[in-house]
């Protein structure tokens, strides 16, 4: 049984032709189930929890990066499988798991190519793709073995997904941290264009990358963190990499 | 071999130490690494090392196989090959099996390539061919 999360933003006028089509695909493909509307409030595991009683083996997020990063949160321990309906902007996730956005979202789905994969987690929150500091100044220390100071200019990302300059691999129980000059070639510094799915290889020998389990974000004070792009924490954080915690659906065009 | 590890596509190279970090402490590594920046502390990795001619490190050294084209200030010890490039600079002792050391490398400090020969069971071999002498000695 399925049960459906649609972000807020869906509510918008000129969404309402996709999520029609969206909705009959469903219909045709027999895959209707349960709708909930998320919002700010409304933590979307409650709504699990429920949907696990009534049956529910599959939750959806139907909008874009955020949804979907709430869906994950929401889902802690139960034992259920993520999908994703890519609708809207802000879907870069989507391309890296090989789901097309709208209608053909349903057909992934329909498809149920499951994959097994790892999450980061920050402050005991859980991320699919990747975090960056916003601010100079942050270094990553390894517990009390040793410390990556980066130099001016440059900045910490931390990888679980692939893509975005990055061979980081999901499914292999490490995360990739990575250090590059602000601006550069970073996932959201680069703007939303193929370019950066590619990598850059001029810059990518000036990038000190390594894999790691578990670190510490720190900073002399004032550091903040985008994690997924979608919010922003302050230093000090701890990140760790939690293997193979999430089932989700994705589609044969996934880059891993 | 490193020519073939770092043109082979197939063989990636897990770690890199850029020029735009430093590293304090002790980092280790499964995997190969490669360094282009600064370390202070030591640097140790199951597999192959390869420091960059701009690399500057202040730490003892370990791994499998290295190649050092950079500044090392600290013990190399590695268990295979050691091969040192025409721009490196050592100041330590360096321990490895095979060693290849490129004109223009600077090497200030002990070289031992005795490893196996020291775990080889010389004495007890000796200490054998004396008993099987002494006792031969003692038929006669």
């Amino acid at each position: 049984m399925y049960q459906y999360f649609y972000d807020f933003f869906l509510s918008e006028e000129k969404y309402g032709k996709i999520l029609a089509l969206v909705e009959s695909r469903l219909a045709d493909l027999g895959m209707q189930g349960r709708t909930e509307r998320l919002n700010l409030f409304k933590d979307p595991g409650e709504s699990m929890a429920e949907g696990v009683k009534r049956g529910v083996k599959t939750v959806v997020a139907v909008g874009n990066e955020a949804t979907l990063a709430q869906v994950i949160n929401g889902v802690k321990d139960a034992d259920l499988t993520v999908g994703f309906i890519p609708v809207g902007p802000q879907n870069e996730i989507a391309k890296i798991l090989g789901i097309a956005e709208g209608t053909a979202g349903c057909d992934c789905l329909a498809n149920r190519l499951t994959q097994k994969i790892d999450l980061g987690e920050i402050n005991g929150q859980y991320f699919l793709s990747h975090v960056r500091t916003l601010t100079e100044g942050v270094f990553i220390r390894c517990g009390s073995d040793y410390c990556v100071r980066p130099v001016a200019n440059h900045r910490v990302e931390i990888y679980n997904l692939p893509g975005l300059g990055t061979k980081a691999d999901p499914r292999d129980g490490y995360l990739e941290a990575r250090v590059r000059p602000a601006g550069g070639n970073s996932a959201r510094a680069t703007g939303r264009n193929s370019s950066f799915f590619g990598g850059n290889k001029q810059g990518e020998s000036k990038e000190t990358f390594f894999p790691i389990k578990k670190i510490f974000l720190e900073s002399g004070g004032g550091g903040q963190i985008a994690v997924d792009g979608i919010k922003t924490i302050n230093t000090p954080a701890e990140v760790r990499v939690i293997p193979q915690k999430l089932k989700i659906i994705v589609g044969k065009n996934r880059f891993f | 071999m490193f020519k073939d590890l770092y043109n082979n596509k197939e063989t990636e190279v897990e770690t890199v130490i850029g020029p735009s970090v430093k590293v304090e402490g002790d980092f280790a590594s499964k995997g190969n690494v490669t360094v282009e920046g600064a370390v202070y502390g030591t640097i140790k990795t199951d597999r192959d090392l390869k420091v960059g001619s701009a690399a500057k490190i202040s730490a003892n050294v370990f791994a499998a196989n290295a190649f050092i084209s950079g500044e090392v200030k600290g013990n190399v010890k590695v268990n295979d090959k050691l091969e040192l490039a025409d721009t490196s600079k050592i100041l330590g002792d360096v321990e490895a099996k095979t060693l290849i050391i490129a004109a223009g490398a600077i090497l200030n400090g002990k070289c031992s390539m005795c490893q196996e020969t020291a775990q080889l069971p010389l004495s007890t071999d000796a200490s054998q061919n004396g008993i099987n002498f002494k006792k031969n000695n003692n038929k006669k």
